[in-house]
């Protein structure tokens, strides 16, 4: 876009068109007061502050050139009244005035008109010291008001606005800031005004009232204390807070938040700002979630089991016993008895420990970050090769940029993603969404495909084969960067346009549509979730086919984003933690069991040692617990006393991301440092602390001779006595003093996270947002200053422009169900109520009776009305749920949400379950 | 010729005379002094960098706690440089009612000092009470109007925190009367003293040259002979409108340090007296209203920059450093506390000085930790 | 010698006039007005607090001496004016410089330094003062409430609506 050149209070500033006159401002340093524009929203002019005088150069009408003085300078001609700044674009040669007496005459004015309705109570309102009007009227405000106080409107305060939102309706200024939010950019048209004149007010629209998973952003943006964190209300005042920057806990996205700390106390949650992360969002899940950190469930002490009852013990006696016995284990039955799960909870610093625990010291390839569950999906190798090339920020992404959504439901997900793919189809890309069921992203969408659960795989396929057919791939990319597309084409066959849109029921011109779209796009990004991964193999290698033979990889603005189940499930499969590949995706050489196979190992006995940490198998399926109840020596690290820990042998007590640093990888693969906050609970210990002190124990008993051996009978029988094909570990290796030395480590050992050093993941430059304390005011009380840097996302694959891509074909599988068999879906919920909900009493009211959803055509085919008790039964096992009969799945598809309620392990025998269903009385 | 060896002893930190906890390695050969190093930093509170983070305002209270004598005149010249940086008028009566305060506070910080000296030399209790009972009646006024004795927090950037009443003029003018009757009597009573003169006559000498090559102010660097008082060398505040001598020692020993704070007791007397008479007709208010009303709005926000400033305190030259980088608490803070200053002469003057000569020329410099260790 | 005689004449001088000492404790030493002592958090007349837990003492205290827990009003039974209350009001008075920060800071006139300064603990516990030790009886209260305070109290009275 060519830049405009214009003069701000004598300033010369440049600044690219269509920006508004706020923000070119802003550029030169001049601060023009706002209240209701907002940067990330669209601007209206509602409140009047932003008034200032503007001139354009005088055109001659004859000629269509400026006027020239005598100077030769234009004449400039001044509008006659005062224009608002932020819906003025600006133009060439503009000149704008923010400093004459006019100008703040008129903000004085506006000021004391705008403190008529507002009851001044800034010592006990929450905003105090950190609310612009209180900011503007100290700067530009009259000192006096003419306004008689008894002739104020006085309303019944505070209401609450929803569940989490309170709203003080003398304080609100109608910026509709809050409003706009909710309809641009969360898309939730949850918010209105009511009435008019004096009594014109903010009103919750929906039912539940502020049905939003962002409403707590609107209390960030409000100018005034109208919209109030009702958690905050009475914690304290906000000059009090020490906010402690780190990342949050609850989903892939990894959203930039402060943890707000007065005292030893979390009292909020802030957004940080990042822009390539989530701007200045939040979700409600990550701002009041945090609660679980203070639970009084969490773990203290160490447990060791005693005569069958769990009693307390010190670390150090826990830690030697653990290590001894794991030892013995090793000794006597070598590394392939122990085994190990770690889950996507923990930091990249703990994965990657603990894998060097298993790998190096205990000999066990046995390690992986599921939950050994039978739904569970297969890890993904995607993003390793085509994630989105580094230096994407779809914060930026628009015209020209294609989004396809596969399987995945990034509300309930991840829902700061949801806001950002919103805004790419906002800034005039294309969004498509394909699901198997109605998504919120739907409303959004510029096009939604709609296919039967089972039947992912067939529409990427069809998609391939669309792009094939209509002779609309990357020619050059496929020449240059693939091989066998041949092979493709040929496994393509029974897979063409019409085939498969007979097949799944979506009509051939859809398919041709999104082809040309995905194919033409100048970028394309991916988007597939935790539905798409249960699809498998065949619908993930599609994708990446897709993505390859269109040439959407290794280029910014490119590649896909998987959505994973944890926050930091992506950095434990950067770190290894999983079977067959180590710590940046290496091959090594002994491939092991997954979780799955532990805990069927665990059941027949072969397994004799599990440590898990941060996973909690027999909650996800109970029908685990006999098998690890077999295992000899069963560890488990967790913040709670969990149904696994349970049933444990050890339990160690881990430290919350609110009590340690370290570093998350989020689903865009980007790295991301947090920090403590507070003290460790009781003898809580960071895990990474627990596995250094397990392996230093380790370290000081495996004796060379012991590693021989077990490499002896890992390695070729060579006749010699074999060399250790590890470096044999000594306690000095493990002598890990803070997450720093773990993090050199990786930078040195890793090689995708080579430029992930904590000095690297600092660097915060070039982004537009709130950089200083002292930087103009613009989204006061928003976003904090970003001290801990922007992350730094790792190169993928793809962007080696050497690397050659196999284009390989995968059959996929429908489920069939037998007769009268219906599939059972599981719909991720972000509110799921379970172990990280804890005491997010806010939260609460938004999690879900459980139920199962029944399409409209089954139910009344099984005469089943809503509110009948189902008993849904399969090979596994069986589970009774209330019906609720709903048009947001279709004909032969039951849809469960995965709430923390629901054991949906008692049934699910694989990734999609055909159960049974019948009605039981009660 | 008796051969003899060099002895270290530690005098300190936790000894009565050394006026707090101070440390004094003493190199000794027998009883004479070679050589003398003081250590401090016992007492050391982070002053200049709680400076840094409290604002402007706050800072005002832990300068009283510099040099808890003068807590007055630390104020004095905080604000001063304060009030530079932001360019804040002070009105007239508001600089009358600081010097008065400032003074006061001088005659206070000498009766104490030289009774605590005296009571170094041994005159156990009577002359310190002496000095004490005008240093009661000083403190007495401070209480009335500051609110506290010895931490007044009583001057503001503009003014002083409150005005003086009638009933408070009346009860300085008092103190005014009674005074140069104390001065006569203590001069009665100690001046020509037998044992005060052969312990102080000729001790510790410094000399000018040396005096001026330490840049140690006050009434050490006078009392060796060197007119250099802040007041006259730099007015500030209202200085120039009052007659005021300076006193100068003429060889630089303990007596001359002593003579010179008791002529300066009287010179302060003196200005007090015009002061006092200037009082009612100066114009103006306490403190800068125009400012006052604004900073409550404001909050006070420095310009960006670098000021100076220096007053005349009891024990030397005080001298303030602030830069502001335009926020509400100082970027950097720094102090010239004379009594640090003053005590890197402390070698010099007691070497060749027997041991008990020691403690009366550290007290004759009159050092408080509180200012050195900061 | 007879600078001796002449220093001991003073002395003897003194020996006749009133000694200026006072036997503290037995004697209590009035306080100036203005003097800065112990805090004390202040009531209207009609005895509810004024304080309404703004934690503006604690944001002026250079010590950071003052720990305010604010808390909802019961509207049924106010423990003062607004919404909003002190829960806890806590004064660490070994922390305290007695600067009086707080008194300029407070919006209410509800913290005031008063005279007694007789503060001494046996542990460091009891040098923080909570507000039952700093709350003024009940009918030692002074003065009616400002109104922008008494207005928070009234009825609300949002404007009529026009019938459309």
């Amino acid at each position: 876009m060519p830049d405009i050149t214009l003069t701000i209070d004598g300033v010369a500033v440049t600044v690219p068109q269509g920006t508004g006159l706020v923000e070119a401002a802003r550029e030169a340093g001049i601060e023009i007061p706002v209240f209701c524009h907002h940067p990330k929203l669209v601007p209206v002019g509602m409140c009047r502050m932003c008034l200032v005088e503007i001139g354009t150069p005088k055109i001659d009408p004859a000629t269509k050139q400026p006027v020239l003085d005598e100077n030769g300078k234009p004449v400039i001609a001044m509008q006659p009244n005062l224009q608002v700044a932020c819906t003025n674009p600006v133009s060439n040669g503009m000149v704008v005035k923010t400093n004459t007496a006019e100008v703040e005459f008129a903000r004085k004015g506006v000021l004391e008109f705008l403190l008529t309705s507002h009851p001044l109570d800034c010592p006990v309102c929450i905003k105090g010291g950190e609310c612009p009007l209180q900011n503007l009227t100290m700067g530009y405000g009259p000192s006096v008001s003419r306004f008689d106080y008894d002739d104020k409107v006085h309303f019944e305060k505070p209401i609450p606005l929803g569940p989490l939102i309170d709203l003080d309706r003398e304080r609100c200024i109608l910026c509709s800031r809050c409003v706009r939010f909710e309809d641009e950019i969360a898309g939730d048209s949850v918010l209105g005004f009511a009435n008019r004149g004096r009594a014109w007010m903010i009103q919750s629209k929906s039912n539940p009232p502020f049905n939003s998973k962002f409403s707590g952003n609107t209390v960030d943006i409000c100018p005034v204390g109208a919209l109030m964190n009702g958690e905050f209300r009475y914690a304290g005042r906000v000059w009090e807070i020490k906010p402690v920057p780190t990342v949050c806990p609850h989903c892939p996205v990894g959203c930039n938040m402060t943890l707000d700390m007065r005292y030893r106390d979390i009292k909020r949650v802030q957004p940080r700002s990042n822009e390539w992360v989530n701007e200045i969002w939040l979700c409600d899940r990550g701002r009041w979630g945090f609660h679980f950190v203070t639970s009084d469930k969490r773990l203290t002490k160490p447990l060791v089991r005693r005569g069958g009852e769990l009693v307390e013990t010190t670390w150090q006696e826990a830690l030697e016993d653990i290590a001894q016995r794991l030892h013995g284990v090793v000794q006597n039955f070598g590394g392939n008895a122990v085994g190990g799960l770690a889950g996507g909870r923990l930091a990249n610093e703990d994965l990657y420990l603990f894998q060097k625990l298993f790998r190096e010291l205990l000999q066990s390839p046995n390690i992986d970050s599921r939950n050994g569950t039978l739904d569970e999906p297969e890890h993904d190798d995607l993003a390793y090769a085509f994630g989105l090339a580094s230096g994407t920020d779809l914060g930026q992404l628009g015209k020209g940029t294609t989004v396809l959504v596969v399987g995945a439901d990034p509300e309930e997900e991840a829902p700061v993603h949801l806001l950002r793919l919103r805004g790419i189809k906002r800034r005039g890309g294309e969004l498509i969404v394909a699901n198997g069921r109605p998504t919120k992203l739907d409303a959004s969408a510029t096009r939604t495909v709609r296919y039967q659960y089972g039947h992912e795989a067939h529409f990427v396929l069809g998609l391939l084969s669309a792009v094939l057919e209509g002779g609309s791939e990357n020619k050059e990319f496929v020449r240059s960067r693939t091989k066998n597309l041949d092979a493709l084409r040929t496994a393509l066959r029974p897979f063409g346009v019409a085939a498969v849109a007979e097949q799944i029921g979506v009509a051939a011109d859809v398919f041709q549509a999104v082809a040309q779209s995905v194919a033409g796009a100048e970028n394309l990004v991916i988007v597939y979730g935790r539905e798409a991964f249960a699809a498998g193999t065949p619908l993930l290698q599609a994708l990446g086919n897709l993505a390859l033979i269109t040439g959407h990889v290794g280029r910014p603005g490119n590649g896909v984003l998987p959505i994973m189940r944890y926050n930091n499930s992506r950095g434990a499969l950067d770190m290894g933690v999983r079977p067959g590949k180590g710590p940046g995706y290496t091959n090594v050489v002994k491939e092991g069991l997954t979780a799955q196979q532990m805990v069927q190992a665990a059941g027949n006995g072969k397994l004799q040692a599990l440590y898990i940490a941060g996973l909690d198998p027999v909650a996800a399926n109970p029908a685990s617990r006999a098998a690890l109840e077999k295992v000899g020596l069963l560890i488990v690290q967790d913040l709670f006393l969990t149904p696994t820990a349970q049933i444990a042998d050890y339990v160690l007590p881990a430290s919350s991301f609110a009590e340690r640093d370290g570093t998350y990888t989020n689903a865009e693969r980007r790295v991301q440092r947090f920090r403590a906050a507070r003290n460790n609970l009781g003898d809580s210990r960071p895990d990474w602390q627990i596995f250094a002190g397990l392996g230093r124990a380790l370290a000081a008993m495996v004796r060379q001779p012991a590693l021989d051996t077990v490499a002896a009978s890992a390695g070729k029988p060579t006749g010699k006595r074999p060399a250790p094909a590890q470096p044999v570990a000594t306690a000095r290796t493990w002598l890990y003093r803070s997450t720093d030395d773990i993090n050199a480590e990786i930078v040195q050992q890793v090689a995708i996270y080579k430029g992930a050093s904590y000095a690297q993941l600092k660097s915060s430059h070039g982004t537009w947002g709130r950089q200083a304390a002292d930087d103009p005011v613009f989204y006061d009380g928003t976003s904090y200053t970003n001290t801990e840097g922007f992350g730094v996302q790792w190169p993928t694959l793809a962007e080696q422009t050497n690397v050659v891509f196999d284009l390989v074909f995968s059959q996929p599988t429908t489920p069939q169900p037998r007769n009268g068999e219906l599939l059972l879906v599981a719909a991720p919920r972000l509110y799921d109520g379970g172990t990280l909900m804890q005491n997010a009493e806010g939260l609460s009211f938004w999690v879900a009776q459980p139920y199962v959803g029944v399409a409209k055509a089954d139910a009344e085919r099984l005469g089943i009305a809503s509110g009948d008790r189902l008993r849904l039964s399969s090979a596994q096992g069986n589970v009774e749920l209330y019906a609720k009969v709903d048009g947001l799945v279709g004909p032969g598809t039951l849809l469960v949400p995965d709430l923390a309620e629901i054991p949906l392990g008692q049934v699910q025998t694989g990734v999609l379950t055909p159960v049974r269903v019948e009605k039981v009385e009660g | 010729m008796l051969k003899t060896e060099e002895l270290q002893i530690n005098i300190g930190p936790q000894h009565p005379s050394t006026h707090g906890v101070f440390r004094l390695m003493a190199t000794v050969d027998g009883e004479t002094v070679v050589h003398l190093e003081p250590v401090f930093g016992y007492l050391h509170r982070n002053h200049e960098q709680l400076g840094e983070i409290w604002t402007y305002l706050q800072t005002i209270t832990i300068t009283d706690r510099l040099d808890y004598f003068n807590s007055m005149i630390n104020e004095h010249g905080y604000c001063m440089t304060v009030e530079k940086l932001a360019s804040i008028e002070v009105p007239e009566r508001a600089e009358y009612i600081r010097v008065i305060m400032s003074e006061l506070s001088r005659i206070l910080n000498h009766a104490a000092a030289i009774g605590f000296w005296l009571q170094d030399m041994g005159s156990w209790g009577t002359t310190l009470m002496f000095g004490f009972r005008q240093r009661e009646m000083i403190m007495d006024i401070f209480e009335s109007v500051g609110g506290s004795r010895m931490m007044c927090n009583y001057m503001r950037f503009g003014g002083v925190a409150r005005d003086l009443t009638p009933n408070l003029v009346e009860q300085i003018n008092l103190f005014l009367e009674g005074f140069p009757q104390f001065i006569d009597d203590f001069e009665r009573l100690m001046m020509e003293n037998e044992i005060l003169l052969a312990r102080s006559r000729n001790v510790g000498v410094l000399p000018k040259e040396l005096a001026a090559a330490y840049s140690v102010t006050g009434p050490v660097i006078r009392g060796s002979g060197i007119p250099y008082d802040i007041r006259r060398a730099e007015p500030y505040s209202i200085y120039d409108r009052f007659a005021f001598d300076i006193p100068v020692g003429s060889v630089g020993d303990v007596y001359d340090r002593f003579l010179v704070r008791m002529e300066e007791m009287r010179q302060s007397h003196r200005i007090l007296r015009q002061a006092m008479e200037q009082l009612p007709q100066a114009s103006g208010s306490y403190i800068n209203q125009a400012y006052k009303a604004a900073s409550k709005q404001q909050g006070l926000r420095l310009p960006a920059g670098e000021a100076y400033c220096r007053v005349e305190s009891p024990k030397g030259e005080l001298g303030y450093y602030i830069v502001s980088n335009g926020g509400n608490s100082a970027y950097r803070y720094g102090i010239r506390a004379p009594s640090l200053i003053n005590l890197t002469a402390l070698n010099d003057m007691c070497r060749g000085y027997t041991v008990a000569d020691i403690v009366v020329i550290l007290g004759s410099i009159d050092i408080v930790m509180g200012e050195v260790d900061r | 010698m007879f600078d001796l005689i002449k220093g001991l004449r003073t002395t003897a001088k003194y020996l006749f006039t009133k000694p200026v000492t006072i036997s503290y404790p037995e004697v209590k030493r009035p306080v100036r007005e203005r003097f800065r002592g112990k805090h004390e958090l202040k009531r209207y007349a009609d005895g509810k607090e004024r304080c309404i837990g703004c934690s503006l003492c604690a944001a002026a205290c250079p010590a950071d001496a003052i720990y305010v827990e604010p808390a909802e009003n019961n509207p049924q039974n106010p423990v003062g004016y607004g919404e909003r209350y002190a829960a806890k009001y806590e004064i660490n008075m070994i922390r305290c410089i007695y600067c009086g920060y707080c008194e300029d800071a407070c919006p209410t006139n509800a913290i005031v330094l008063e005279h007694q300064y007789e503060l001494s603990f046996y542990d460091r516990k009891a040098a923080v003062f909570t507000k039952e030790i700093l709350l003024q009886p009940v009918d030692k209260g002074w003065g009616e409430p400002p109104p922008i305070l008494q207005n928070l109290n009234r009825p609300p009275n949002p404007p009529a609506q026009m019938e459309l």
